[in-house]
């Protein structure tokens, strides 16, 4: 369970792993800064994720929102699962992360 | 990392304990005042907010089956809140009897308690239910389906709702989940979900465990104003919030919601540039709590060391009195000052108001008035009175015995009053206040009175006393506390088995206070406890007697006059003296103690004031004021009366602190001195004269 970060040539990749809530917001926000900061092209993987709460949501959507700004690609690994999507739209925020 | 987290959880749910009882002592008190004031719509919302704290609190915190009990019941007072069901005295008897069923619910677990008998809250539940008139509130508990949230089915007119929701940057410090809030608010409802994501910041800039999101939602339901905002009762504080009914534009949730700004401006807040961190918001909750929760276990520690701290700080006093130096002198006293403040302000900090214990007996009356047929009011005075907690702690129990005593002997059935001539509805008061270092409780009911010659007809008939004993009245009601009395013709579940007051008298003595009787027959009994303010630390002053050292509680002394060994002498064995024209009698500590040294050639009385009115007690010398922690002096000593502990003292010796009621009390039970019959005739008797 948690963040595990590689890099590998031009890439980021960020692993998310078990329930990505409060208790590990801070770590998943200095992981993204430091994708975002090394210039490379970010991976996030999800698709271990069992749960994604109000607070990864919106670390996941800044740092994709500004990762456009620079022109960087941020990619999510697959579709969020089900139940995510499920749980991220009775709180209207569904569709806004993209793979 | 496991242990600790199951550690905390059991921290938390410690803590929703604590916080439970006492909303559902609260709850308790709504629900009797209701039974009283069934028109006040204040109280079934009072009702209601707690139920719906302890449902919330109560899922949160893992008691789920606790959580949908209380959940049905919320209901059905949500019902009556929109006056669709009337606060009937069923109703309030059935709640009364569900908070018992919480309360064993909030137990499960702790400390090895039992779960609690489903089937009882299952029968609660339907009658419940049944009284609503509705079929089903929820679904049948069963334990592996917790928390069942389903609206009421009644025909409802659906309404439009929109709401406008943004959190505070501390909402989620707090402890709460949007997602959570929303999810709540689905379920009265159909609800449709519109996110601002607009105002999240730059990664940079972002507080990882704060919410930015913010919602528009529309809520189509036949749930009311009310319930809507009781979804966001735990966080009105800290969020912006605003609901208002679609077909009327105008704002209706304004004036209960201290944080509700318009959705412009909440718009405007949220996006503008993030407060530099640590920064605060305008909105910001304060977040310094106004008290705090202590286990009493920590505070009674803490009281115990203030005491050794004060006997060390004596001993420092008396080694610097030795030496020379004004330097070290200097210390001494400013740790005097500092220990003699923190003393005040930690025994200040286990006064508690007497208000918790009083209003328990609420539920007892009424339970009582029910099952006696009586028609009986309390009243509460001086509720705010402050005592030591180990002292309230204590006053449970006597007071109950009390109470139900008045309920059961004291208290008339309505006919009998209607035939004396008394209103219909008896009334009990419990009055507490303050004299002096003591505080006075009593028991005052406009019963029937005491028949003083029916008590001592008992006690003749069960060998208390002889059958040509001359007693008081006081004394004749004082037999009424000793143990095995009783008069009730019939033992009854109440009272009447000759227990009860035999254990007021016993906790009453254990608590070094003393009990006063008195009684109008057919106006009814009053009777009052007088109470030590405080058990662990007292000021006394340090008398010797031969070559021991002894505490008289300062509280209870007067004045200190001299006596020469002469006049004791002269007295002739009357232990009697005057002052100022007064006989006072007293006792030789000497001869009590049987001191052995020599006498001093003037001997001090110190003047004290006990129940059996002003005494003098002969001692040595008087070395002056002390504060005194009081330690017990074991289970050796438990059959020393007069003693009511020792302390020690800075040089090292051990003082005992003398019971002065005790002491006087037992003189006068053995036939030591006590002013009997005309004062002339002891004037004449030889009594020796003081001129102070």
């Amino acid at each position: 369970m948690g963040i595990a970060s590689s890099q590998s040539g031009d890439l980021s990749l960020i692993q998310l792993d078990g329930e990505i809530d409060i208790a590990i917001a801070a770590e998943l926000r200095a992981s993204l800064l430091e994708a975002l900061k090394s210039g490379r092209e970010i991976s996030v993987s999800l698709d271990a994720v069992t749960a994604l709460d109000l607070t990864a949501f919106q670390l996941l959507w800044s740092a994709q929102r500004e990762a456009t700004q620079n022109g960087l690609k941020f990619t999510l690994t697959r579709e969020l699962s089900e139940p995510i999507q499920s749980s991220l739209k009775s709180i209207g925020l569904d569709g806004l992360l993209v793979g | 990392m496991f242990q600790e987290v199951s550690n905390n959880a059991e921290q938390f749910k410690q803590s929703f304990r604590e916080e439970a009882r006492e909303i559902l002592a609260d709850l308790e008190s709504a629900l009797l005042e209701l039974n009283e004031n069934r028109e006040d719509m204040e109280l079934v919302g009072r009702i209601f907010r707690g139920l719906h704290t302890i449902k919330g609190s109560g899922a949160m915190f893992g008691f789920e089956r606790l959580a949908a009990f209380a959940h049905d019941l919320e209901t059905t007072f949500d019902l009556v809140r929109n006056g669709r069901l009337e606060p009937s005295s069923d109703l309030i008897d059935l709640t009364l009897a569900a908070l018992d069923q919480i309360k064993a619910m909030l137990e499960e677990g702790a400390n090895g308690a039992p779960l609690a008998d489903s089937t009882v809250f299952e029968a609660i539940l339907d009658n419940v239910r049944k009284l609503a008139g509705i079929a089903e509130i929820a679904a049948p508990l069963k334990q592996d389906e917790p928390a069942i949230e389903s609206p009421a089915v009644l025909p409802v007119e659906i309404e439009t709702w929109q709401i406008h929701f943004a959190p505070g940057p501390e909402l989620m410090r707090c402890g709460a989940n949007p997602a959570l809030l929303l999810r709540e608010l689905g379920q009265l409802g159909c609800l449709s979900v519109k996110s601002d994501t607009d105002a999240i910041p730059a990664l940079c800039e972002l507080d990882a465990e704060r919410c930015y999101i913010a919602w528009d939602l529309e809520l189509k339901t036949g749930a009311s104003l009310d319930a809507i905002r009781d979804v966001f009762i735990f966080v009105e504080d800290c969020c912006a919030l605003k609901i208002e009914r679609a077909a009327i534009p105008a704002l209706l949730a304004a004036p209960a919601l201290p944080a509700s700004i318009d959705a412009e401006a909440a718009a405007k807040v949220l996006a503008e540039p993030r407060a530099p961190k640590g920064g605060r918001r305008e909105y910001d909750a304060p977040d310094v709590a106004s008290s705090i929760r202590v286990a009493a276990a920590k505070l009674d520690c803490f009281v115990n060391l203030v005491g050794e701290l004060v006997t060390v700080q004596a001993r420092l006093s008396e080694l610097a009195a030795t030496r020379d130096d004004a330097e070290v002198s200097a210390v001494a006293e400013d740790v005097e000052r500092l220990a003699s403040a923190l003393r005040d302000n930690s025994m200040d900090m286990r006064m508690m108001p007497i208000r918790g214990t009083f209003e328990k007996f609420r539920r007892l009356v009424h339970d009582l008035a029910r099952s006696l047929g009586k028609n009986v009011e309390l009243s509460l005075v001086g509720a705010d009175t402050e005592l030591d907690k180990s002292v309230i702690d204590e006053l449970n129990d006597p007071l109950m015995h009390l109470v139900r005593n008045s309920m059961d002997h004291g208290i008339d059935g309505p006919e009998e009053r209607a035939a004396r001539g008394k209103p219909a509805v008896a009334s009990i008061r419990l009055t507490a206040r303050h004299a002096g270092a003591s505080v006075l409780i009593s028991v005052t009911d406009d019963g029937r009175g005491i028949d003083a010659e029916a008590v001592r007809a008992k006690a003749i008939e069960r060998g208390l006393i002889g059958p040509d004993a001359l007693l008081s009245e006081t004394e004749i009601y004082a037999l009424l506390f000793q143990p095995g009395f009783s008069t009730a013709k019939q033992v009854s579940d109440i009272s009447g088995r000759g227990v009860g007051l035999d254990v007021v008298r016993r906790n009453i003595d254990k608590l070094r206070g003393s009990i006063d009787v008195s009684s109008k027959p057919g106006e009814g009994t009053t009777v009052t406890l007088r109470l030590p303010l405080t058990l662990a630390i007292i000021d006394g002053l340090l008398v010797t007697v031969g070559k021991g050292y002894f505490v008289l509680p300062l509280a209870n002394t007067l004045e200190c006059i001299e006596i020469s060994h002469q006049q004791i002498v002269a007295a002739d064995g009357n232990h009697l003296i005057n002052v100022r024209g007064d006989v006072v009698p007293y006792i030789r500590l000497r001869d009590q103690f049987e001191a052995i040294a020599a006498a001093p050639l003037f001997e001090q009385v110190m003047l004290v004031d006990t129940e059996e009115g002003r005494y003098g007690l002969v001692v040595d010398s008087v070395l002056g004021n002390c504060q005194t922690m009081i330690k017990s002096l074991g289970r050796v000593y438990r059959h020393v009366q007069t003693i009511s502990g020792a302390t020690i003292l800075g040089n090292g010796m051990v003082a005992l602190i003398l019971d002065l009621e005790r002491l006087v009390a037992d003189s006068i039970s053995t036939g030591r001195p006590q002013v009997r019959g005309h004062p002339r005739a002891l004037e004449k008797s030889g009594a020796a004269t003081v001129r102070a």
